[in-house]
């Protein structure tokens, strides 16, 4: 009886999935945002003695579905914003439920959706605690990333990006590590905080504007915004996004909460939670605050600072990770180093770094997402992270060892592999960039070393040198027990190896064939770069609002 | 099959030992063990017969009266997006050819003298996978029609070099070594790279030839334009013109120089022969550290417009010559030997190019692939009948047990020694002739070093192989894979089985000289007699590389800039020359008798000291006490690293984690601060509600958290 549930379980998940790939295009986005739903509250209302892990893998596989049938529905050839969903609009506020996807959307989109699923299965034989809750919190999660990536509406955008936080919060919080609880509150009201600036923009921009509708608001931004008021706006965004990527120095939440998270959070926040952020910054920041109608930089000193930060997390990322002795933080530090490339690509504004820091949020997330798991695979069998107690895992693990030396390389950016490709393309944007310029691409080029150096302290040490781990001595606790699929000294069980298979695919095919991905990002870039954001609606110029004309409305809604 | 259709297919060279190192990385723990050097073996064996057709094809071609020689192959778009385009596609010429047919046909031998190597070994899968992906990366390096495929296979010979020093990868100094060649390369790649952003930024574009020679398209021969009307070409940033060109050379060197392990780059390859022998033979001696010497001789025309890169390149190249050459003679590990050797063969190379000598360079490159992988691999004989000893004090006299290899041994050194009429003899002649016309200076420094070069081989190979015998025990946890016990009966055991079994190696795990192993080095002992009739003396190689469009616009180049530019060492010599240049043709004799005599003076020196009177050789380094302690230390280049770059680059990280763990601490502190405090505004902000109320703490917090992370 047992056994067969599952089964059942599949069949209506198949059922789910099959029903929202089949939906017709248009509801697409609208059935990838309900399905997962649906199965978080069916995962809660599952009888207590079931642990919902078939329930809630199978879920996070429905996105799957959706989101290739996306995929293939999508014209590529006329890009611009498509499966456009429109909800009511509240007149008053001038918001309105609204989701679409261009290129830059959809690629995100399915790089959750793959990710995801490969995240959660991680917790399969880790999570043995409140089980349903975690992954209902884990799907929660799935839909408000996909949200953030789909939102065509700025007040949509920003609902969704915030309440990520909540579920997170309760990840790393419950299911964390040691320090979980300091790690979860830490998170959380370091990027909140950060997230009231951009709030405080964000309303702003949509009573100023009138419309909270993105390409809108970005048209009007750049048309009819004073500098003053541009300044302050970009401000506040950048506030809230630059904590979420993060950029030096606003990334010192990020190594306690990746390194507390279980590995299935760590996968999550390093691989999507963190384009979040980028996201915001390439598809709201910039636009909004930076760019001119005419695809003139706005704010000169603004971009150079950023710029400069993003250096110094490249550098400064790269000598700290190079330092730890704790793997899952060597690899939360990469991350900073790492996404300073993503942003100095995407600051050059121009076709080359902009489509390399597009693609490096995709290959940043598969990569990282990739050592986190591999980082959990050790843990669950050792239960140390301290690199000092590991080494020659290749003599016991040589499955491990090969794909853990696959994504190493793919990190330290081997060409051939996907890493290659973004950095160097963010360098190469970088340097040629009227904005930026050699000095910039020079010293990111450090990276290029420094990178090679961390990487392969972890790469060479856990793996190469003589055969060492620490047995563990099972307690019994939440945290302490090993499954015993895992054996210490065993190698990665054939459900591991499947987990990481696809990575390892990712991790080649995007390495050799990344030109198709460029090619269809050309469009939506240089529609940020010049048009004001695909699809403007130019809406009837308004003069600027006074104080008053705020509180009225804030009086209108209080009526 | 002609020039054209051999290009069609050319991606099938790099493409059959890839498919190859697939199946046997990913069958071979399973189902292939004992077989997976077969995968390799195919693959690796039609490249090779592909590359060698693809030679004689091309000199065919060439015969046919085509000036200009170079193709390109579109296998399909790699990275494009904006202005950038690298496609992933082969650009064939004279240069490519040889290089193809060195690395294949010296990879093929290899290869199959690491089936009887390795035989036994665990992971002898792993090891014939990596082989595979070696080949593959580096036939990309040379056949790439791009820069960014030159960096693909830059890099992936690294990652390929780092997995085979690293083979036996359970020693802490296998896995440190291959660590550290790593990163000693990706100092020079972060070079190699700017420099091809530079490329990028001065050119518009990354490709060799563009649409092809003489069309004006590529790096190659946009390099060769005049400034003024290099502005007027669309994407050329003219701005940049000047100051890029100065710099791009040097940005290229520093790549070369970390791959082909020039001073002060080239200390990871002394330690890179952790690695199994038949590595140090094809990797670190015959052609991944030639990449360096390539891509000079490619992007000629980027250097000869620009004096002082080329003098950097040559006088470099001298001194690593010499460096490394005094190093070598106090070396005792056979393998270290080779390697400091090959490090000061390549500054001679690299002396070469610098000289705007790429012919006597790429012919240097061509003979010294044949007698140093004949050399590494007949050590690795030694190695395993002396299961896995290589220290020469403790060996002597082998010539009866390893009768084979002590004349196989014998022909490498005399070549390396630049003994006459060896190959050696005629390319590193050929250096130095072009430095003795244009640098006077050098060319003494490198006859000096031939001196010592003749010198540290035989006192290796007088050492080793002559004097009465003495077989050294079983070293203490022998590193090789072969089965321990004691040395002498493993010696008596194979003398036995070589004396009645002619075995094809069925049986040969006992017997130290193998046919399989034995029949490569013949090949290539046959190559270290008579490659130096490629060139020498009808100027074969030389003519034909000349047709290639690299060496035709260096010299171009090098002609417009008033740089002299030796037309025979750019193959560029027609029979007008020829005759006007009788004369030198005396100077050049006279300069052939000297170097052969300087040979045989080291050689007969290395007699003395190391085979007719020991004692007297052995007293030596204690007269010059303080000189040997200096060259047995390599001058303290590794201590000089660790102190001046890796320790404080390390500690600077700790320093910056300290900060970063303050702030991290300061905001867990304000975790507890920040709750307590929202609390108290609560309290003030009644009327206005909870939410506007929690926002303000919230701002007050952040404006707090801001200021304790700016401090």
């Amino acid at each position: 009886m047992v056994r067969r549930l599952p089964i059942r379980l599949l069949i209506i998940l198949a059922c789910l999935s099959g029903g929202a790939a089949l939906l017709p295009p248009r509801y697409l986005p609208l059935g990838i945002l309900v399905v997962p739903l649906i199965g978080v509250i069916g995962g809660m209302l599952l009888p207590p003695r079931m642990r919902g892990k078939t329930w809630g893998l199978g879920v996070s596989a429905s996105t799957l579905f959706a989101a290739f049938a996306m995929a293939m529905h999508y014209d590529w050839h006329q890009g611009g914003y498509q499966f456009v969903v429109k909800g009511p609009r509240i007149e008053q506020l001038g918001f309105q439920f609204a989701l679409g996807l261009d290129q830059i959307s959809l690629l995100l989109v399915l790089l959750t959706a793959v990710l995801h699923p490969i995240a959660v299965t991680a917790s399969l034989r880790s999570v043995h605690m409140r089980s349903r809750e975690h992954y209902a919190n884990m799907n929660l999660l799935l839909v408000f990333m996909l949200g953030t990536f789909m939102a065509t509406d700025l007040l949509l955008f920003y609902v969704f990006f915030e309440a990520s936080l909540v579920p997170l919060f309760f990840i790393v919080g419950i299911w964390g590590g040691k320090e979980r609880r300091r790690a979860a509150v830490t998170l959380f009201l370091y990027t909140f905080s950060a997230s009231v600036f951009a709030l405080a923009a964000i309303v702003y921009l949509g009573l100023r504007a009138q419309t909270f509708d993105i390409p809108s608001v970005v048209f009007f931004a750049q048309n009819h915004m004073a500098t003053n008021e541009r300044f302050w706006v970009l401000m506040g965004l950048l506030a809230a996004f630059c904590v979420k990527t993060p950029l030096f120095p606003l990334h010192t939440w990020l190594p306690l909460a990746h390194t507390e998270a279980p590995t299935a959070g760590s996968v999550d926040l390093a691989a999507l939670v963190l384009k979040l952020g980028t996201y915001g910054l390439l598809r709201i920041a910039l636009p909004v605050g930076m760019i001119n109608a005419d695809g003139s930089v706005l704010f000169p000193q603004v971009l150079t600072v950023l710029a400069v930060l993003c250096l110094i997390g490249i550098v400064y990322g790269a000598l700290v990770a190079w330092v730890q002795t704790d793997i899952k933080k060597l690899i939360a530090y990469s991350s900073v180093s790492h996404l300073g490339f993503c942003v100095l690509g995407m600051l050059a504004l121009n076709p080359e770094g902009m489509a390399g820091s597009v693609l490096y949020m995709i290959n940043h997330g598969i990569v990282s997402g990739a050592l986190f798991l591999t980082v959990g695979m050790i843990y669950n069998r050792y239960h140390t992270r301290d690199i000092r107690e590991l080494s020659g895992l290749a003599r016991a693990m040589p499955k491990l060892a090969f794909f853990m030396m696959l994504f190493t390389m793919a990190a330290l950016g081997l060409p051939g592999l996907n890493g290659f490709v973004s950095e160097f393309l963010t360098i190469l944007g970088a340097f040629t960039s009227e904005h930026l310029g050699v000095a910039y691409g020079v010293i990111a080029s450090l990276g290029i070393i420094l990178g090679a150096a961390y990487m392969l302290r972890f790469g060479s040490t856990l793996l190469f040198g003589p055969l060492h781990y620490p047995l563990v001595h099972e307690e019994h606790g939440t945290h302490a027990t090993v499954h015993p699929k895992y054996i210490p000294g065993g190698d990665i069980t054939k459900r591991e190896v499947l987990v990481l298979l696809p990575l390892a695919i990712l991790v080649i095919v995007l390495g050799v064939f990344p030109t198709p991905l460029l090619k269809s990002l050309e469009q939506p870039l240089n529609a940020i770069r010049h048009a004001g954001g695909a699809g403007a609606v130019d809406r009837p110029v308004t003069p600027a609002l006074p104080v008053a004309t705020v509180a009225e409305v804030g009086a209108a809604k209080g009526r | 099959m002609g020039f054209e259709d051999f290009v069609d297919y050319s991606f099938l060279i790099p493409l059959l030992p890839l498919i190859g190192a697939v199946i046997s990385g990913f069958f071979g723990a399973k189902w292939l063990k004992e077989r997976s050097h077969w995968p390799i073996w195919i693959g690796v064996g039609v490249s090779a017969f592909l590359s060698i057709g693809l030679l004689l094809a091309t000199i065919d071609y060439t015969h046919a009266g085509h000036e200009v020689v170079g193709q390109g192959s579109h296998w399909f778009d790699w990275i494009s997006a904006g202005r950038f385009h690298a496609e992933a596609g082969a650009w064939i010429d004279p240069l490519t050819a040889v290089m193809l047919a060195v690395v294949c046909g010296i990879g093929l031998l290899i290869c199959i003298f690491a089936a009887g190597y390795m035989k036994g070994e665990e992971g002898y899968f792993r090891f014939f996978a990596y082989l595979g992906l070696f080949i593959f990366s580096m036939t990309c390096l040379v056949m790439g029609s791009n820069f960014i495929m030159l960096y693909l296979g830059w890099e992936g010979v690294g990652l390929c070099s780092y997995l085979l020093i690293g083979y036996y990868y359970e020693k802490p100094s296998a896995r440190d070594a291959a660590k550290k060649a790593f990163l000693v390369n990706r100092i020079g790649d972060f070079g190699f790279g700017i420099g091809i952003l530079l490329i990028f930024l001065t050119f518009g574009t990354v490709s060799y030839f563009g649409a092809g020679a003489g069309t004006h398209t590529g790096v190659i021969e946009l390099a060769t334009m005049p400034l003024d009307q290099l502005a007027k070409i669309a994407g050329v940033r003219s701005d940049w013109v000047p100051t890029a060109l100065q710099w791009i050379p040097f940005c290229l060197m520093l790549g070369a120089f970390g791959k082909s392990a020039q001073f002060p780059l080239y200390v990871w390859l002394p330690d890179a022969m952790e690695g199994p022998t038949p590595v140090s033979a094809l990797i670190h001696a015959a052609t991944m550290v030639t990449a360096g010497v390539y891509m000079i001789a490619r992007c000629g025309t980027l250097f000869a417009g620009n004096l002082a890169a080329l003098e950097t390149v040559a006088v470099v190249g001298t001194f690593t010559a010499l460096f490394a050459a005094t190093i070598a003679l106090r070396q005792f590990d056979l393998k270290k030997v080779f390697a400091y050797s090959t490090i000061s063969q390549l500054g001679f190379m690299f002396a070469g190019v610098g000289l705007l000598g790429s012919v006597p360079a790429v012919f240097h490159l061509v003979t010294h692939a044949f007698f140093k992988a004949l050399l590494f691999l007949a050590s690795g004989v030694v190695m395993h009948a002396m299961l896995g000893e290589l220290d020469m004090r403790k060996m002597s006299g082998l010539k009866r047990v390893l009768p084979n290899t002590r004349i196989l041994m014998l022909i490498g050194c005399l070549a390396l020694s630049g003994f006459p009429f060896f190959s050696g003899f005629f390319s590193k002649d050929e250096i130095i002739g072009v430095a003795w016309e244009h640098h006077r200076k050098i060319a003494i420094v490198l006859l000096f070093t031939a001196f010592l070069t003749a010198y540290y081989t035989f006192r290796l190979y007088f050492r080793v192989f002559e004097g009465p015998e003495v077989i050294p025990p079983a070293p203490a946890g022998s590193s090789h894979g072969v089965v321990g016990g004691d040395v002498d009966e493993h010696l008596a055991s194979g003398s036995h089985q070589a004396a009645t079994a002619d075995d094809h190696g069925g049986h040969g795990h006992h017997n130290h000289e193998p046919l399989v192993m034995i029949l490569p080095l013949i090949v290539l002992a046959i190559g270290a007699l008579g490659a130096g009739f490629f060139n020498f003396p009808a100027e074969h190689l030389g003519r034909f590389l000349g047709h290639s469009p690299s060496l035709i616009q260096t010299r171009h180049v090098a002609e417009r800039n008033g740089i002299v530019a030796d037309a025979a060492a750019l193959g560029q010599v027609d029979e007008a020359e020829l005759r006007a240049t009788e004369g030198e043709h005396t100077s050049h004799t006279t300069l052939m008798v000297m170097s052969g005599l300087i040979s045989l003076a080291g050689i007969g020196l290395a007699y003395q000291l190391h085979l007719k009177d020991r004692a007297a050789g052995e007293a030596l380094p204690r007269r010059f006490g303080v000189l040997a302690n200096v060259l047995e230390h390599k001058y303290w280049v590794d201590e000089i690293y660790d102190a001046v770059i890796v320790r404080p680059l390390f500690r600077l990280g700790q320093f910056f984690y300290a900060i970063d763990r303050i702030v991290i601490d300061g905001l867990v502190w304000l975790v507890g601060f920040v709750p307590q405090l929202s609390g108290f505004t609560l309290k003030l902000t009644t009327q206005r509600g909870y939410l506007q109320g929690y926002a303000g703490a919230m701002v007050f917090g952040i404006v707090v958290i801001l200021v304790v992370v700016f401090w």
